[in-house]
C-alpha cells in the first residue's frame, strides 16, 4: 500500500497502524515520513498524523509531476471561413437579445460568409437549443469550428449532427442530417447523381428517411425526376407519398400535374357567353364559371393514387366536397386560375365569395400559394381576409419582398381603429431577417407619432404595435422614440422600446461596418 | 473596499485629469458601465438616459445630480460626487443594487452629453457633499496620528497569545475528528466543523476557520474528498505548528503565517514596508468569486521589464461593484507595494497610476516543466500560498470524455504531458472554441494540483475566462 493511501485509511478508520508503514519506501518522502514515524511520540497517534498530512500537504503542492495525457482527439482542420469582426453587440444579442435581433444578427454573418468569433460560439450553440427556429442560421453562423465545437456537447446535438469530419464517407457513416446535407450538395453539383444514388438506394431506408430524401428532390425538381417521383408516389408510407405528389406538382409539364388540370377542368363549369350587345356592354360577355366538385365517394381509384379523395379527418368541420376541391385547388398552380379563367385574383376571390364553395376554394389557393411558393403579391392580398390562421397569413405574407409589403401597406388610416387593424396585418407581414426600409419607416413613424398621444391606441393590449415598431429602421425608430408624448400609456409604450432601440443601433451600425465581403 | 489607493487604475475609465491640485474625472460610457454591479443594472440604466425621465438635471463643479421618474409619486433623488478620482453615488430610491441603475444613468448621460458646471446646487447636494468632506478631514487627521509603537507591540503580542489558545483548539479538535474516523461522519456531525470555523474568527485567526469550512463542504462532495480533508488538516496543523515556533521563523515566514492566519495588514503598512517596484504592469487574467456575500477580485499582473508577478486583491460588499476596472491584456504604468513575504505576489498600487494601453501583451512561458518548478518553489517557501501564477504556451484542451466520469479537463502540450484544470462546462467550452483543436496560449493559477485558466490566446486574440462563482 502506498503511504499516503495508507494515511487516508488511517484517518478514515482512526487507527494508524504502524505495520502499514513497516517496508521502507525508496522515495525521499517516504524517508522523511518514516523518519517521522520514528520519532513521534506513541501516545498521541491522531498528532502524529497531523504532523504527516502536513508534511504530505506540503510535497503535493511542490511535487507535482505532469501526468502523460492521451492521443489527443482529431484537431479540426477548418476551411478558410473568414471571421466576422468582433464587437460587444454581439454577446449582448446572442446572451439576451430578442428573436428578431438573433435573425438579424445571425443572417448577416451568414450572408457575409463569415462564422462567429469563436468567444461567441457557445452563447449560439446554447441560444439554439432553446430557440429551434434559429438552428437553421447558427449552424452556418457558427462554421467549421462551431459545428466541431457543438460534438462536445450533448445539448448541441442539432449543430453536431452536421459536423462532418474532412476525409470520411459520410454517406457511408455520417448521421442522418449530415448525409442530408452531403446529398443536398451533391443534388446541387450533380443532380442526375443524387437521383440515381437515391434512387439505388431508398428502399434500404425507413419512412421516415424516405420522406427525407423525396422532399430533398422536390426542393428544386426537374424533368428528369418525375419516373422516380411517380414511383414514389407509390410508396407504403403516406409521408413519402405526399412528398412526392408536391414534388411533381412543381413539375408543371408532368403527367400528375396534367392529370390535375383535366380533373380541374371536370370540376370547372362556364356558362355559355352572351354575343347580344346588351350582354357585352352589361359585362355577361365573359363566361359565367360554377364550380360542381364531385363526392368523394364517387372519384376513382387513380384520384386515390394521386393523393386526393383521401378520407376526410374527423376534426375537420368542413364538408366533404368542398374538401375535396380544397385539396385539388391546393394541387394547382395559381397562375393557371388567373389564365384559363381570365380573371385576377381579386377577381377570383371576389368570384369565390359569391359561390358556395368559398371555403373549399380559398383554402385550396391558400395550399397551393404556400406549397407552390408563388411570390405573388395579387394572390397574398386577395386571400389575406380569408385566411383564418395568423401563422399562415404570417407564411404567405413572409414570402413577399420587404418593398413589395411596404408598397401593400403603405396606406394608413386617421381612424386608430382602423390603423390598429392595419398594424396587425404588417406585424404579420413584418421581416423578419431584416428591417422595413428607412424611408417607409420614417412616414410610418410619423404617422404612428401622431396617433400615439392623442388615441388610446397605446393602451390597446395588442402586440402588433410593438412589433410593428421593432421591424422598423432604426431611424424611424429614433424618430418615433424622440416624439414627445403627453399620456403615460404612450410615454410608456415608448419607454418599452428603448432597450431595443439601442441594441437594433448599436446592431446596426455593426452591420454597416462589417457588410463588406472578407 | 480594501484598498482606495489604487482606484486610480481605472485611468482608462476614468481618466483623471490634473486641474488646481484636485484630480477630476472624464466620463466615457464604457467607463460608467463598468461600473454596474450587473449586467441588468447596465441594461437599465441604458432605458432610463431619455431625458424625458428626469425632470430635474445639475451639474457645478463637484457633482452631478437628477431627480428621477419612479414608480413612487416622489421622484428619487440621485447624486454623485465627481469631485474625487472615482464617483460617488447616492440615490433615494429602495435599490439594494449599488451603484443603482439611477446613479448610472446620470453619469450615462453625463458622459453622453456633458452638462455646463453652472447650476446652483440645491441644499441637499450641499448638505452631502460638506458631510463627505467633514468625514473625509476627519480620517485624515486620524491617520495623520503618529503610531505608538509600545502600544503596537502589545497589541501583537495580545494577539499571538488569543491565536495560540484558539490554534490549540483547533488542533485538538482535528485530531479529535481523525481519533473517531472520518468514515464514520455524516451531514449532522458537520455542524461542529463550522462551529469551531466561526470560533477561530473569535481566535483572530479567520483564515484558519475558512480553510476549516471549506474542508466541511467538501465532505461526501467528492470522491477523493478523504484525502482532501486530510490533506487539509496537514494544512492547518502546518499552520498551528508554525504559530507555536514562530519565534524560530524569519520575518518573510512569519509574514506568510500571518496570511495564513488571516492577520490582516493595512495598505499603509504595505506602502510603508513593502518592496516599491515601478514597472509597466501588464493585466494577465482576473477572476472575482462570491463568498460570504463578499466578492473577492483577484488580478494578476505581470511588469513588462522586470517580469515579475504580481497579485492585486479586493473586496467588494453585496452587489457593490469595484471602485476599478482593469482591463485584461491592458497595461498600466505605476509603482507596486508588494505585501511582504517569502514569496511576494500580493500588492498593491503606489501612488498614481499612468495611462493604460491595450494589446501588445507577449505572452512568455518558460515551458511546462520549469513554470512547474518555479510553482513548486514558491509553494515550498510558503505552504499556504493559495495558488500561483502560470502560463503555458501552445497548449490543447482536452475534454474529459474518454477517461470516465473521474477525468477532469486538461491542457496537454504537443509532447503529451498533461495538467488537470479546475474548469467549469461553460468556461470549458469556451476554451474549446477559442482552440478549435488547434494549441493555444494560457494564464491561470496553478494550485499544486489543477490548473484554473483566466486567460487564454488564440489566433483570434484574447479570450477572458472571467469566473464568477
Amino acid at each position: 500500500m502506498r503511504i499516503d493511501d495508507a494515511l487516508v485509511q488511517a484517518a478514515l478508520t482512526g487507527k494508524l497502524d504502524v505495520s502499514h508503514f513497516a517496508s521502507q519506501g525508496a522515495s525521499a518522502l517516504e524517508h522523511l515520513l518514516h523518519d517521522l514515524m520514528d520519532r513521534a511520540d506513541p501516545t498521541e497517534p491522531q498528532r502524529t498524523l497531523l504532523r504527516l498530512a502536513s508534511v504530505l500537504s506540503s510535497a503535493r503542492l511542490c511535487g507535482y509531476v505532469a501526468q502523460p495525457a492521451e492521443p489527443l482527439p482529431a484537431a479540426t482542420t477548418e476551411p478558410d471561413q473568414a471571421v466576422a469582426p468582433d464587437a460587444p453587440i454581439l454577446g449582448e444579442v446572442l446572451l439576451g437579445g430578442a428573436t428578431r435581433l438573433h435573425h438579424l444578427l445571425l443572417t448577416h454573418v451568414v450572408r457575409a460568409s463569415r462564422r462567429l468569433p469563436s468567444r461567441h460560439m457557445v452563447a449560439a450553440l446554447d441560444l439554439g437549443s432553446r430557440a429551434s427556429d434559429v438552428r437553421p442560421l447558427i449552424v452556418q453562423a457558427i462554421g467549421t469550428r462551431g459545428r466541431w465545437l457543438a460534438t462536445h456537447d450533448r445539448r448541441w446535438a442539432y449543430a453536431a449532427e452536421t459536423y462532418a469530419k474532412p476525409d470520411e464517407d459520410i454517406w457511408a457513416h455520417g448521421s442522418w442530417a449530415q448525409r442530408l446535407q452531403w446529398l443536398r450538395e451533391l443534388r446541387a453539383a450533380d443532380a442526375a447523381a443524387a437521383r440515381t444514388l437515391v434512387d439505388k438506394e431508398m428502399n434500404g431506408f425507413s419512412a421516415e428517411q424516405r420522406a427525407d430524401l423525396t422532399s430533398l428532390l422536390g426542393e428544386q425538381p426537374d424533368a428528369a425526376d418525375e419516373a422516380l417521383l411517380n414511383r414514389l408516389l407509390k410508396d407504403r408510407a403516406a409521408d413519402v407519398r405526399k412528398a412526392s405528389s408536391l414534388a411533381l406538382m412543381r413539375l408543371p409539364q408532368s403527367a400528375y400535374a396534367q392529370r390535375m388540370l383535366v380533373r380541374l377542368d371536370a370540376v370547372l363549369q362556364s356558362a355559355p357567353v352572351s354575343k347580344s350587345w346588351l350582354g357585352k356592354l352589361t359585362g355577361k360577355a365573359a363566361p359565367q364559371w360554377h364550380v360542381d366538385p364531385p363526392a368523394p365517394e364517387k372519384v376513382d381509384a387513380a384520384w386515390l393514387d394521386d393523393q386526393l379523395g383521401k378520407e376526410k379527418p374527423k376534426y375537420e368541420r368542413i364538408d366533404d366536397r368542398s374538401y375535396l376541391l380544397a385539396e385539388l385547388c391546393g394541387k394547382l398552380p395559381l397562375s393557371h386560375w388567373t389564365e384559363h379563367l381570365q380573371m385576377t385574383p381579386t377577381q377570383l376571390v371576389q368570384w369565390a365569395e359569391s359561390s358556395e364553395w368559398k371555403t373549399g376554394l380559398c383554402r385550396g389557393w391558400t395550399q397551393s400559394l404556400l406549397d407552390l411558393w408563388p411570390q405573388d403579391a395579387a394572390w397574398v392580398t386577395a386571400l389575406l381576409p380569408h385566411v383564418g390562421s395568423p401563422l399562415v397569413a404570417s407564411r404567405a405574407l413572409q414570402r413577399l419582398p420587404t418593398a413589395t409589403i411596404e408598397s401593400l401597406f403603405g396606406e394608413w388610416s386617421a381612424d386608430p381603429a382602423k390603423f390598429g387593424d392595419q398594424m396587425h396585418h404588417l406585424a404579420l407581414a413584418a421581416p423578419v431577417d431584416s428591417t422595413f426600409s428607412r424611408d417607409f419607416s420614417t412616414r410610418l413613424a410619423t404617422h404612428l407619432a401622431s396617433l400615439l398621444d392623442r388615441s388610446d391606441l397605446a393602451s390597446r393590449p395588442s402586440h402588433d404595435l410593438k412589433t410593428v415598431a421593432q421591424a422598423l429602421h432604426p431611424q424611424g425608430l429614433d424618430l418615433l422614440c424622440a416624439t414627445p408624448m403627453h399620456t403615460d400609456a404612450a410615454k410608456d409604450f415608448l419607454g418599452s422600446l428603448a432597450p431595443w432601440q439601442r441594441q437594433l443601433k448599436a446592431l446596426h451600425d455593426y452591420i454597416a461596418t462589417t457588410s463588406t465581403s472578407p | 473596499m480594501a484598498c482606495h489607493s489604487f482606484t486610480l487604475i481605472a485611468a482608462r475609465k476614468l481618466e483623471a485629469l490634473p486641474e488646481q491640485g484636485v484630480e477630476h474625472m472624464t466620463l466615457t460610457t464604457s467607463a460608467v458601465l463598468s461600473l454596474a454591479p450587473d449586467a441588468a443594472s447596465a441594461t437599465a440604466a441604458k432605458g432610463l438616459t431619455a431625458p424625458a425621465s428626469w425632470p430635474l438635471l445639475g451639474r457645478s463643479a463637484r457633482a452631478v445630480w437628477g431627480e428621477c421618474k419612479g414608480s413612487g409619486s416622489r421622484p428619487y433623488r440621485t447624486q454623485v460626487d465627481v469631485s474625487g478620482a472615482t464617483p460617488t453615488f447616492k440615490c433615494s430610491c429602495p435599490s439594494r443594487k449599488f451603484p443603482c441603475k439611477h446613479g448610472l444613468a446620470l453619469l450615462l448621460i453625463e458622459a453622453a452629453a456633458p452638462m455646463q458646471q453652472d447650476t446652483p446646487e440645491p441644499d441637499w447636494i450641499v448638505e452631502w457633499l460638506d458631510a463627505r468632506q467633514v468625514r473625509a478631514e476627519r480620517k485624515e487627521t486620524k491617520a495623520a496620528e503618529p503610531p505608538d509603537p509600545k502600544a503596537a507591540i502589545k497589541r501583537e503580542e495580545a494577539r499571538w497569545k488569543k491565536i495560540s489558545e484558539g490554534a490549540a483548539d483547533l488542533d485538538r479538535f482535528m485530531a479529535d475528528q481523525l481519533a473517531r474516523g472520518l468514515a464514520s461522519l455524516s451531514a449532522q456531525q458537520l455542524d461542529p466543523w463550522r462551529t469551531m470555523a466561526a470560533r477561530m474568527v473569535d481566535a483572530q485567526a479567520p483564515s484558519l476557520g475558512d480553510r476549516l469550512g471549506d474542508l466541511a463542504d467538501v465532505v461526501g462532495a467528492q470522491a477523493d474528498w478523504p484525502k482532501t480533508v486530510l490533506l487539509g488538516f496537514g494544512a492547518i496543523h502546518l499552520a498551528i505548528e508554525a504559530v507555536e515556533k514562530r519565534a524560530s521563523l524569519s520575518n518573510e515566514s512569519i509574514a506568510d503565517l500571518k496570511t495564513a492566519l488571516g492577520w490582516p495588514i493595512t495598505s499603509e503598512q504595505v506602502l510603508a514596508c513593502g518592496d516599491l517596484v515601478e514597472d509597466t504592469w501588464q493585466v494577465l487574467g482576473q477572476l472575482s468569486e462570491l463568498r460570504n456575500r463578499i466578492t473577492e477580485r483577484r488580478v494578476w499582473l505581470r511588469g513588462a521589464r522586470t517580469m515579475r508577478h504580481a497579485l492585486i486583491v479586493d473586496f467588494a460588499a453585496g452587489t457593490r461593484s469595484f471602485d476599478s476596472a482593469f482591463i485584461t491584456g491592458s497595461a498600466f504604468a505605476c509603482t507596486l507595494a508588494f505585501y511582504p513575504g517569502t514569496t511576494p505576489l500580493r500588492a498593491i498600487v503606489s501612488g498614481t497610476v499612468g495611462a493604460s494601453t491595450e494589446g501588445g501583451l507577449q505572452v512568455s512561458s518558460l515551458g511546462l516543466d520549469l513554470e512547474l518548478a518555479a510553482a513548486s518553489q514558491a509553494f515550498g517557501r510558503n505552504p499556504w500560498l493559495r495558488a500561483a501564477p502560470m502560463t503555458l504556451g501552445a497548449v490543447t484542451p482536452h475534454a474529459p470524455g474518454a477517461g470516465g466520469p473521474e477525468a477532469a479537463w486538461a491542457v496537454a502540450t504537443a509532447t503529451g504531458e498533461a495538467l488537470p484544470l479546475q474548469i467549469g462546462r461553460d468556461e470549458a467550452m469556451q476554451l474549446l472554441a477559442c482552440s478549435g483543436g488547434a494549441p493555444i496560449d494560457l494564464f491561470g493559477e496553478w494550485d499544486g494540483s489543477r490548473l484554473r485558466p483566466l486567460t487564454a490566446w488564440s489566433a483570434e486574440g484574447l479570450l477572458s475566462l472571467e469566473n464568477r462563482a
